[in-house]
């Protein structure tokens, strides 16, 4: 082939495949770019911190808001432990090889791949169905407590969902501790609870923070788990106790925009919902990319 | 407590939490097809929704056509689920056609061509991609993509397989884009000096030397893509019309497998046949996914092995 | 199981026997069927050329080896008199006895204080005597207590490569063991860490059995009372270092001591 098709190839090929990438970080800039232009105007104090009224057309979000957080909340307190000790189990309890590690790591990566939407089936179906009636038959005499939607199932559902993320990110973490440091722990009398609890988790807790992190993160954008395990629309209280439904950014943005009798009339606080929901998991993870850089950053210099 | 006691408990304590990942995976299997069984067992279930029903076409009355009707709430039922897999696959084709060039071409350019600082550029924006959250990107595709594209190309529907397509192409791309990215830089440099150094310009590396060693990797993005846009529902709740309709133009709109569960479940009567033919419709889901997920995995394991020399 | 930090005079008795110790990967022999004693009170260096077992065999003694699954190990050891290798010892009260350097300085990143506390941690209840006094004197054991004594919050990592080895030497200390294990400790220090070190073993060989394993024939030919030199799994020669130096039995051991092979 002669040089000058080569390199006219060559041009073709990069800018092809540069061209790409312009477009998908062309379309990236021009979602964010629209979303916060049409949603910024119509947040304020009073967006954030008021329920909202006449249908949707005035006040704020604020239940949404609390809603949110109380379920990533709920799931974070489960979802964490859990996630640390299978960690903890996959890289020191275990036996190298054994069937039961490749069993977990194996459920692990299954877990991670299991769309959103059959979580909210198991959480309807298990924990709504099965383990809610089973608690009103066992603590409430058949009354119905527990066996309905509930922000406490919805938590779990969101917590098996979100496991992967935090194992991971876990295991990661435990890996990059020296060898060493396991060692002299080991020879100076330690047991291997005392080895983790006293060399490794200290040293994992950046790693951990971050898959904590992209959980919630998770956590707070999926919408299909809690479709049908306690999310509503309009509730006129706040949910103060786990049996209780909630209201949730990610599910508010869904059923304003496709059943809201008067699209034009919410827009404004659509848009500023979408915007408020947005920002919330951006900020969480630029907080989780910037922890770790920081921790690479540690382990590159202080090794 | 002693010591060795309290050892051995909270020994104990890890390895029930990690047998939990096992346990959740399994009850999710057994209490979705749980609830699917029936379709397959109970009579009165598959006197109206039984698997010849769910995909072999039906006639309504006996003097009508047999045809592929999905339409539930009806004075007679219909449960074929050939309106909701042409509907999925259709999204999902739509969503693979935009994703894949895009995402394949980007991993290439970044990996290959682009400098570093532009890679510092190239993966954030990727990663901003991430973390948007499905639901914020069928709001998009509802609001704003679907008018946009009624409008250029001059179309009768204004929620359509190409806007959910789409949308789901750009939930599709994060993923692809990271696993194929990961398998072109594991390629060793060695093997581009190599063919450098035999005097191949960068992109004949590219396309000869580096792209069939990262071969198994790429395969694996793609494979894990389409799990990702099979599973998808938000998205395609928003931007495709959803309506069952059983066509094969991508500019009618559509009803996905999973999206059909999230519109029905809620209103759905406890222990219908409607609702055990929902859970059926989820189990395939699970199935579906799950093999993908191994299959996946199981080019990702090749891609390692090859690269360190075990397999050619 | 009292251990006073202060040991009284040391017996003449026998601390460590090991009996025909073998270790095993697979087919490959790491160690043939070792055998020795170590004395009460003395430095026994273990000399011999990279690949011979030395490390193995140190590792044996304090039953890190236990972290290596796929290795075999057959034989007996005694720790005054304890089994070492038998039903039901409890492992890391036996590690708690055994005090192990190694060969890269293993600092933990806490401060020199944790590093130093954190034997006393792991051992749980109230050692006896309060924790500063014992971090004294382990420094000065050490020979670092100079260097740091006003720092001690300071980082470990902080410390030269020198200062970490004596710091991990003292943190082995800390917790009062009976015998103490190290692996190549010097290798890689520049000249005056390593003669703090050799002198620190020194001051301690009257209260603690010392084994040494070192690459460098003229260090053992320094600090130690008596040399064992291991070859290929085997052990060749062992005796009182003088003699072993001066007047080796085997050709092979005058070749090794003499710089011929290595």
């Amino acid at each position: 082939m002669s040089r000058r098709w080569i390199n006219r190839i060559t041009f073709l090929f990069m800018g092809l495949t540069g061209l790409a990438c312009a477009t998908v970080i062309l379309l990236v800039a021009l979602i964010l770019g629209h979303i916060a232009y049409h949603g910024v105007h119509h947040l304020s104090w009073e967006f954030l911190t008021t329920a909202p009224r006449a249908g949707m057309t005035e006040g704020g979000i604020f239940p949404a808001i609390f809603g949110t957080v109380f379920l990533v909340l709920l799931m974070t307190i489960a979802v964490v432990p859990l996630g640390v000790c299978t960690a903890v189990y996959l890289q020191e309890y275990a036996p190298a090889g054994s069937k039961l590690v490749h069993a977990v790591r194996l459920a692990i990566q299954n877990l991670a791949g299991v769309p959103a939407i059959v979580f909210g089936l198991f959480g309807l179906g298990f924990f709504i169905e099965f383990a809610g009636r089973s608690v009103d038959r066992l603590f409430y005499g058949g009354q119905l407590h527990f066996g309905q939607p509930a922000i406490l199932w919805a938590a779990l559902t969101m917590a098996l969902l979100t496991l992967p993320t935090v194992v991971v990110a876990t295991e990661e973490a435990l890996r990059v501790v020296p060898r060493g440091h396991r060692e002299a722990a080991y020879a100076l009398g330690a047991t291997r609870w005392q080895m983790v609890r006293y060399v490794l988790l200290p040293q994992a807790t950046g790693g951990i923070l971050t898959g904590t992190i992209l959980a919630v993160s998770r956590g707070a954008g999926e919408v299909a788990p809690i479709l049908f395990t306690g999310a509503a629309y309009y509730l006129p209280e706040l949910p103060r106790r786990l049996n209780h439904q909630f209201m949730e950014l990610g599910y508010h943005v869904y059923v304003m925009a496709t059943q809201s009798p008067d699209v034009d009339a919410t827009k404004p606080i659509l848009y500023a919902t979408v915007f408020v929901l947005l920002t919330l998991t951006f900020l969480l993870n630029f907080s989780a990319v910037v922890l770790r850089a920081r921790i690479r950053r540690r382990l590159a210099e202080g090794r | 407590m002693s010591r060795r006691a309290a050892e051995s408990a909270i020994e104990a304590v890890i390895r029930v939490s990690a047998s939990l990942a096992i346990v959740g995976l399994v009850l999710i299997f057994v209490f979705i097809g749980k609830e699917a069984l029936p379709v397959l067992l109970s009579q009165e279930v598959r006197q109206e929704a039984g698997l010849s029903r769910l995909f072999l076409p039906q006639s309504p009355e006996p003097s009508e056509p047999k045809e592929f009707a999905w339409q539930p709430i009806s004075a007679i039922p219909k449960y074929s689920l050939l309106p909701l897999l042409t509907g999925t696959i259709k999204a999902t084709v739509v969503a693979l056609l935009f994703a894949l060039p895009l995402a394949l071409g980007a991993a290439v350019f970044s990996s290959e061509f682009a400098p570093s600082w532009l890679r510092e550029i190239i993966k954030p924006s990727i990663e901003l991609l991430a973390g948007i959250p499905s639901v914020v990107l069928g709001f998009f595709a509802l609001m704003v993509m679907a008018t946009y594209i009624q409008d250029l190309l001059g179309l009768d529907y204004r929620l359509n397989a190409i806007n959910a397509g789409i949308a789901l192409g750009l939930a599709v791309i994060p993923i692809v884009f990271t696993v194929a990215e990961d398998a072109l830089t594991a390629v060793p440099q060695s093997y581009r000096e190599g063919s450098i150094a035999l005097g191949a310009t960068p992109w004949q590396t590219a396309w000869r030397v580096v792209l069939p060693a990262a071969f198994p990797g790429i395969f694996a993005a793609c494979v894990l893509g389409f799990g990702r846009a099979i599973g998808e529902t938000m998205i395609v709740l928003m931007a495709s019309g959803n309506a069952a309709v059983l066509s094969l133009s991508p500019t009618d709109p559509l009803r996905t497998l999973s999206a059909t569960i999230a519109a029905e479940l809620g209103e759905v009567v406890h222990g219908s046949p409607h609702y055990h033919v929902l859970f059926f419709i989820g189990t395939l889901l699970f199935l579906f996914t799950f093999a993908t997920n191994l299959l996946g995995q199981a080019f990702v394991e090749r891609l390692k092995q090859r690269l360190s020399g075990s397999r050619l | 199981m009292g251990i006073s930090y202060d040991a009284s005079v040391p017996s003449p008795a026998d601390k460590l026997v090991v009996e025909r110790l073998r270790v095993r990967k697979g087919k490959n022999a790491i160690l043939n069927g070792v055998s020795l004693t170590v004395r009460g009170g003395e430095i026994l260096a273990l000399i011999g050329p990279a690949g011979s077992g030395k490390t193995t065999f140190l590792r044996c003694l304090n039953r890190l080896i236990d972290l290596e699954p796929e290795l075999a190990v057959e034989g007996r050891l005694r720790l005054d008199g304890l089994d070492v290798y038998g039903e039901g010892v409890d492992v890391p009260s036996l590690r708690r006895r055994i005090g192990m350097v190694f060969a890269v300085p293993n600092p933990l990143p806490m401060s020199i204080r944790d590093n130093l506390t954190l034997g006393l941690r792991i051992l749980g209840a109230a050692a006896a005597g309060p924790p500063s006094e014992r971090i004294e004197r382990s420094l000065k054991a050490a020979y670092l207590w100079d260097e740091v004594k006003d720092r001690l919050d300071d980082s470990a990592l902080k410390l030269s490569g020198g200062q970490q080895q004596r710091l991990c030497l003292a943190r082995s200390l800390m917790a009062g063991p009976e015998l103490l294990l190290l692996d190549e400790p010097c290798s890689g220090l520049d000249p005056i860490s390593t003669a703090k070190i050799e002198e620190a073993l020194q001051g301690l060989k009257s209260r603690i059995s010392v084994v040494l394993v070192t690459n460098n024939v003229k260090q053992a030919s320094r600090c130690s009372d008596r040399t064992a030199f291991l070859l290929m799994g085997d052990l060749v020669e062992m005796g009182e270092t003088g003699l072993i130096f001066t007047n080796p039995q085997n050709r092979r051991t005058a070749d090794y001591v003499s710089g011929r092979f290595g």
